[in-house]
C-alpha cells in the first residue's frame, strides 16, 4: 500500500515537474533553433546575452519577493523603474556626472521608491487575490501622472534648472534623456574584466564557497548531514571541469569570450541583491513573508500582521527595481523619458517565467536562467526572421507575442491547477462552498 | 445629510469627478470659444462608435466572467473580416454590414475558443484574458504581415503585409455617420450611426430580458445556486463569452467607419481599457450592469474626451493633454472598481 502510493506520488512529480518546465524546455529549444538560423559569431551572440543578463538582471529579481508573499508577479514595478527615472532627471537637472549622478539618482529614488512601494501595497490589500491586474493598471495609471507631470507640469510650474533638458517651449522635459560621457557606463566602467576570467573566478568562488559547506558540515558532524551527498561540491568541481575542457577545446568559444568584457561592480552589485534576498529568507521577516504567502488565514492566526507583511515585500520589491532600472539607464546611456518605464514589468516578468518560476515559487535560479533564456531569444529572433523570411519585423512581432504568450500561459496554468484543486478538495466531500 | 452621504455613496465617488469634470469642461468650451456645434458633432459620432464595444463587456459581467480585458480578440476578428471586406472591395453602408457579417463566424470561433480557457480559470477571468488579448494582438501582427491580401489599396507597395493605416475613402469612409444625417442648429446628428446602436442596445437589452439572458444573469449572481437549479452554468460562460467576442468584431467594424480608417498591428492592443472604463463609469461594476450603464457611461465618457481634446489644445497646443487625462480617468476609474470590488465581496 504504502510503496503504491510512493510510486503514484514519484508520477505525479514528475508529470508536475514536466508541466511546471515546459516552457523553459519548449524555450531551449527555441533558442538553440534560432542561434542556428540567426547564424551570427559567437562572440556577437555571447557578448550580447552577456551584458543583457547584467543589465536586466536586478528588475528580474525584484520580482521575487512578492511571490513568496503570495502576491503573484509584481507587475508594479514600473512604478520602481520610475522612481529611479524621477532621481535621475533630478540629479541631471543640478547637472551631475560619474558616479556622483548615480548615487544621488540612487538617493533620490530610495524614498520615491518606498513611498510607491507603500501605496501599492495598500491598494493591493484593497484588492486581495486581484493583485496582479491591480498592479498591471496601476502602473498605466502612474504612466498617466508621470507624464502629467513631465509633460505638463515640469517648467511651468515646477522650475527646471538645467535648461537643456526642458523642449524649447519650456514646457515639459524633452526625450530621450541623455546621460553625459561620464555617467553612461560609470558603473560598469570601474572595471571591466574579459568573460572568461569572470567565468573562471565565479566558477573558483562557487567550488572554494562548495567546498567550506562540505569542510563546516564534515568537521562539526551534523546528524542529518551524514546520509547526504557532497552534490553541491561535485556539480562545482563539474561545472568548472566542462569550462575548462571547453575553453581549451575550442578556439571560437575561448575567442568569444575573451572578446567580451564584463562588468565587474555591477556583476557584484548583483550579487549583493542576491546575498540580501537570500538572508532575506532566513530571517524572521522571510519566514513571516512565506507564511502569508502560504496561507494568510493562518498566518494572521499566528500572529502575523499580513497586511503589514504585504505591504513591506511590495517596498522591498519597488526598491529593488529602482535599483535594477538606475543599473538598466546607465549602461545604456540614455532612456526615452516618457515610455523607458513602459516594458519593464511586462519583460522582466516574462524572463522569470521563462526560467521556470511560478506565481506561486520563483526563486534566484530561475531568475538568471529566465534572463539568459529570454534574452538570447529577443537578440536572436530578429534576425532568424531576417534569415528565416526575409522580414526582421516578422522576428520582432514573433519576439513580441511569445512574451505576452509565455505569461498568458503561465497565469492560466496556474489559475487552471488552483481550480482543479479546489475541485478535487471539494468533490468528495460534496459541500457547496458559501462566502 | 445622512440621505446625501448615502446618495454619494451610491452614486459614485469617482463618478462626481468625472461629472463635474465634464462641467468644467463645458463652461471652459465657452470660456475659451471653442466651436459648440463642431464639438458637439464629434461628441456625437465618438458615443456612437464607441457604444458597440462598450455593449461588449455586458454579455461578460452578466455571466460572472468579469470585464472583458480578452476584448482585442474579437477587435482583431473584425479587423481580419474588415480586411476581407476591403479586399473584395465592398463598399458603402453594404459594405459595413457585409464586414460585420463576415466578422461572425470568426469571432465565433475565437470565442468559443476562448471560452474553453475561461471555463478552466475560473477567479484569474481578468487577467488571464488580459495577456490572451495581448498576445492575440502580437499573433496577428504576425498575421498582417503573412496572410495573402493583395489588393494593392491595402498593402504595402513595397515589402511585405498589410499597412498600418488604411483610410477607408475608397470604401465605406463615415458611410453609417453620414446616412439621413441631420443638421440642427450647425450640428450633424448622425442618426444612420445613432439608429445601428440603437438597434444594438435593444438587441441586448432584449436579450437579457430573454430566457436565455435571464439563466446567464443567474449563472454570474450565484454559480452554485444556478448549477443547483439546472443551469448549465459554464455553458453560459461559453455564450457570454461568444457575444461579448462578436460584439467586439462588429464594435470595431463601427469604430473604423466612423474614425475614417482601420488602424492594424498593434493598434488594438489597450482598446480595451476605454471600453471598460466607459461601462464602469456609467455604474457597472464587475459583476453587475445594465443598458442603461452603457449607455451612460460611454456618453459621459467620451464626451469628455472630445471635449478635453479641444479644450486641452487651446490651452496647451504641445503635447497631448487629452490624451494624458484619457489614460488616468480611464486607469483611475478600473482601479477604484478593483478596489471596491473586494469591498463588496467582504
Amino acid at each position: 500500500m504504502m510503496s503504491g502510493e510512493k510510486t503514484n506520488r514519484v508520477g505525479v512529480f514528475l508529470k508536475r515537474q514536466l508541466v511546471n518546465n515546459a516552457v523553459t524546455i519548449l524555450f531551449f529549444f527555441i533558442c538553440i533553433a534560432g542561434i542556428i538560423l540567426a547564424n551570427q559569431p559567437m562572440s556577437y551572440i555571447i557578448g550580447e546575452i552577456s551584458s543583457r543578463l547584467f543589465r536586466n538582471l536586478i528588475l528580474i529579481l525584484a520580482l521575487l519577493v512578492p511571490v513568496w508573499a503570495g502576491m503573484g508577479m509584481n507587475f508594479s514595478i514600473v512604478l520602481g523603474a520610475m522612481a529611479a527615472q524621477i532621481g535621475i532627471i533630478v540629479s541631471t537637472n543640478f547637472s551631475m556626472s560619474g558616479i556622483a549622478c548615480l548615487a544621488v539618482s540612487f538617493l533620490v529614488s530610495i524614498p520615491l521608491s518606498l513611498v510607491f512601494g507603500n501605496l501599492t501595497g495598500r491598494l493591493f490589500n484593497q484588492t486581495k487575490g486581484q493583485e496582479m491586474i491591480t498592479g498591471m493598471i496601476l502602473g498605466f495609471f502612474a504612466k498617466g501622472i508621470y507624464d502629467l507631470v513631465f509633460m505638463f507640469l515640469c517648467g511651468p510650474v515646477i522650475p527646471v534648472k538645467n535648461q537643456a533638458l526642458l523642449l524649447t517651449n519650456g514646457i515639459g522635459l524633452t526625450t530621450p534623456i541623455n546621460l553625459d560621457g561620464a555617467t553612461k557606463s560609470a558603473l560598469n566602467k570601474i572595471w571591466m574584466v574579459s568573460l572568461d576570467k569572470a567565468v573562471y573566478a565565479v566558477l573558483i568562488l562557487f567550488l572554494l564557497f562548495q567546498a567550506a559547506l562540505f569542510l563546516r558540515r564534515f568537521l562539526l558532524k551534523k546528524e542529518e548531514a551524514k546520509g547526504k551527498k557532497p552534490w553541491g561540491l561535485l556539480i562545482a568541481l563539474l561545472a568548472l571541469a566542462v569550462f575548462h575542457v571547453a575553453c581549451v577545446s575550442s578556439e571560437t568559444f575561448l575567442f568569444a569570450l575573451r572578446f567580451t568584457d564584463v562588468p565587474v561592480a555591477t556583476g557584484i552589485l548583483i550579487a549583493v541583491v542576491c546575498v540580501y534576498i537570500t538572508f532575506l529568507s532566513k530571517t524572521k521577516l522571510g519566514s513571516d513573508i512565506n507564511a502569508v504567502g502560504q496561507s494568510m488565514p493562518i498566518a494572521v492566526s499566528m500572529g502575523i500582521p499580513a497586511d503589514k507583511i504585504r505591504i513591506v515585500a511590495i517596498m522591498i520589491s519597488t526598491l529593488l527595481a529602482a535599483l535594477g532600472q538606475l543599473v538598466f539607464i546607465q549602461d545604456i546611456g540614455n532612456f526615452t523619458t516618457y515610455t523607458a518605464h513602459e516594458n519593464v514589468g511586462t519583460f522582466s516578468i516574462a524572463a522569470l517565467l521563462v526560467g521556470g518560476a511560478s506565481i506561486k515559487k520563483a526563486n534566484i535560479g530561475h531568475a538568471i536562467l529566465g534572463a539568459l533564456l529570454f534574452h538570447t531569444m529577443f537578440i536572436i529572433s530578429p534576425l532568424a526572421g531576417k534569415n528565416l523570411f526575409n522580414n526582421a519585423q516578422l522576428g520582432e512581432y514573433f519576439r513580441v507575442f511569445v512574451c505576452y504568450a509565455v505569461i498568458a500561459v503561465a497565469l492560466a496554468l496556474h489559475a487552471w491547477k488552483s481550480v482543479m484543486a479546489k475541485k478535487i478538495s471539494e468533490d468528495p466531500a460534496e459541500e457547496e462552498k458559501h462566502e | 445629510m445622512a440621505s446625501v452621504k448615502n446618495m454619494i455613496k451610491t452614486f459614485g465617488f469617482p463618478r462626481l469627478i468625472i461629472i463635474a469634470f465634464l462641467g468644467l469642461l463645458i463652461v471652459m468650451m465657452f470660456v475659451l470659444h471653442i466651436p459648440v456645434p463642431l464639438t458637439f458633432s464629434q461628441c456625437l459620432v465618438r458615443i456612437g462608435i464607441n457604444m458597440v464595444l462598450a455593449l461588449a463587456m455586458v454579455p461578460g459581467i452578466m455571466a460572472g466572467t468579469g470585464m472583458n480585458f480578452a476584448l482585442p480578440l474579437g477587435i482583431e476578428c473584425g479587423l481580419l473580416a474588415g480586411m476581407i471586406s476591403l479586399q473584395y472591395n465592398m463598399k458603402g453602408v453594404g459594405g459595413i454590414f457585409a464586414a460585420m457579417l463576415i466578422s461572425v463566424p470568426f469571432s465565433v470561433l475565437a470565442g468559443w475558443a476562448y471560452s474553453q480557457l475561461v471555463n478552466r480559470v475560473k477567479g484569474s477571468e481578468m487577467m488571464v484574458s488580459t495577456y490572451i488579448g495581448f498576445s492575440m494582438v502580437a499573433l496577428m501582427c504576425i498575421g498582417w504581415l503573412m496572410l495573402p491580401f493583395s489588393n494593392a489599396s491595402i498593402v504595402w507597395p513595397i515589402g511585405d503585409g498589410l499597412r498600418t493605416t488604411i483610410t477607408l475613402e475608397e470604401w465605406y469612409d463615415r458611410a453609417l455617420n453620414n446616412l439621413f444625417a441631420i443638421n440642427i442648429l450647425g450640428v450633424d446628428i448622425p442618426i444612420g450611426l445613432i439608429l445601428v446602436i440603437g438597434l444594438f442596445c435593444l438587441v441586448i437589452w432584449l436579450f437579457m430580458k430573454s430566457h436565455l439572458g435571464l439563466m446567464m444573469k443567474a449563472a454570474g449572481a450565484n454559480p452554485n445556486f444556478a448549477k443547483a437549479n439546472g443551469v448549465k452554468v459554464d455553458s453560459m460562460r461559453t455564450v457570454a463569452t461568444i457575444l461579448s467576442t462578436v460584439l467586439g468584431g462588429i464594435g470595431i467594424i463601427i469604430y473604423a467607419q466612423g474614425f475614417g480608417f482601420y488602424q492594424l498591428y498593434n493598434a488594438p492592443l489597450m482598446m480595451a481599457f476605454p471600453a471598460i472604463a466607459a461601462v464602469l463609469i456609467g455604474g457597472a461594476t464587475p459583476s453587475r450592469i445594465s443598458i442603461f450603464n452603457v449607455v451612460l457611461g460611454t456618453v459621459m465618457f467620451q464626451s469628455m474626451l472630445a471635449i478635453a481634446t479641444p479644450v486641452a489644445n487651446s490651452l496647451i497646443p504641445e503635447g497631448n493633454l487629452s490624451e494624458v487625462v484619457r489614460t488616468i480617468v480611464s486607469n483611475g476609474i478600473i482601479l477604484y472598481a478593483l478596489s471596491r470590488m473586494q469591498g463588496g465581496k467582504r
